[in-house]
């Protein structure tokens, strides 16, 4: 039986000990096709130890110094890196329990106030409401030269309607003829205050 | 020191758009009151020899931009005018008033109606009481009149003050 690659190198690196080194190389005696393959590792062994070793001591040094140069740089930018300016959305904020909760104690009584004043507010102008139109009308009425002429309701009315127009229909005596005299003309009478 | 350098900002900021809610109406009712304006019309028909042979009042209540229209019918003529006071604040309670006539008149009996328009501007203060001939004011022959407005524009608190003042103070129930 023959035998197998790693044995063969074992067996060429010395590390075969007797009685195996002894039947092997008897072996390689008798079998050609294990003396061919001895000798083809013998030859290649001695082909790799023909060729020098390259030098990677001073690659390798080169290496070292890079890491140990980023490696330093890394250190010192945790170590003396100065706080970044964060945009203020993104600032956190650590407030102290009683801080927050106090905070959250003038937010609920902020609402709490202002919904009730809304609803306060609401009551109010219900109540204004139904004294404007339930009770007796209110007397703004304005008496110019012994006429009621405008009251408060005509004002709101003129204020939520924006085509909303004031007229003032005089009749003239229908016996009366006139003519066109000019232009018409603006006059400054006095001047009260 | 957290709590007052940031807290208190965004907390105030918080609020700021809800106290436009709690406030009343009050304010924009009396800034209303403090805008509207009373505007007095006395018309009168004037013979040639200046006497006013027929007169007529109203006043109408309204807000600078807003026009009041004067309709004077009667006889063979047919007069629109429409008043509008506006705003001058270059000058203390100053006003500007615009007056835009139209005028129908059939002068000769049974012919067609003659159709004027125009457009004037004068510039007042509260108070201050002007003339305006929506006819023109030259020269007019005996038997024919001729119209003048008396204007005059007078805040509308002004009016409601004298009007207390005539009234006395409320009695009591």
């Amino acid at each position: 039986m023959c035998p197998k690659d790693e044995l063969i190198s074992a067996f060429l690196d010395g590390e075969v000990e007797a009685p195996w080194e002894e039947k092997l190389k008897a072996h390689f005696a008798e079998c050609g096709k294990c003396g061919r393959r001895l000798a083809d590792m013998c030859s290649l062994r001695s082909l790799l130890s023909r060729d020098k070793e390259p030098n990677y001591r001073p690659a390798m040094q080169r290496v070292q110094r890079r890491l140990y140069f980023h490696m330093a740089a890394a250190e010192d930018d945790i170590r003396y890196q100065p706080e970044r300016e964060l945009p203020f959305w993104k600032r956190k904020v650590r407030i102290p329990m009683p801080a927050a909760a106090l905070l959250s104690l003038v937010l609920f009584v902020l609402f709490a106030s202002f919904f009730f004043f809304m609803g306060q507010n609401n009551t109010q102008m219900a109540k204004r409401g139904a004294e404007l139109y339930n009770s007796q009308p209110v007397q703004v009425t304005v008496p110019i030269n012994g006429m009621k002429v405008d009251d408060l309701e005509v004002l709101l009315k003129l204020l939520n309607n924006k085509d909303f127009s004031q007229e003032v229909l005089m009749q003239l005596p229908d016996d009366s003829q006139f003519s066109v005299f000019g232009e018409p003309e603006i006059e400054r009478v006095n001047r009260e205050r | 020191m957290i709590l007052f350098k940031k807290v208190l900002p965004a907390l105030l900021l918080f609020c700021t758009p809800f106290s436009g809610f709690c406030q009343d109406d009050e304010p924009s009712m009396d800034s209303l009151l403090e805008q509207a304006i009373v505007i007095r019309i006395n018309t009168r028909l004037l013979s040639a020899n200046g006497k006013a042979g027929w007169s007529f009042s109203g006043a109408r209540v309204t807000i600078p931009g807003r026009p009041v229209v004067v309709k004077l019918q009667g006889g063979n003529l047919q007069v629109k005018l429409g008043i509008t006071p506006y705003k001058d604040d270059t000058v203390e309670n100053g006003m500007i008033l615009v007056t835009q006539d139209e005028i129908w008149i059939t002068e000769t009996p049974g012919k067609q109606a003659k159709y004027l328009a125009s457009l004037k501007s004068i510039k007042l203060v509260m108070g201050e009481t002007i003339h305006l001939y929506p006819l023109g004011i030259s020269t007019m022959p005996p038997e024919k009149f001729n119209i003048e407005l008396e204007i005059q524009i007078v805040p509308y608190k002004e009016t409601q003050k004298s009007q207390d003042k005539k009234q006395g103070p409320p009695k009591e129930k």
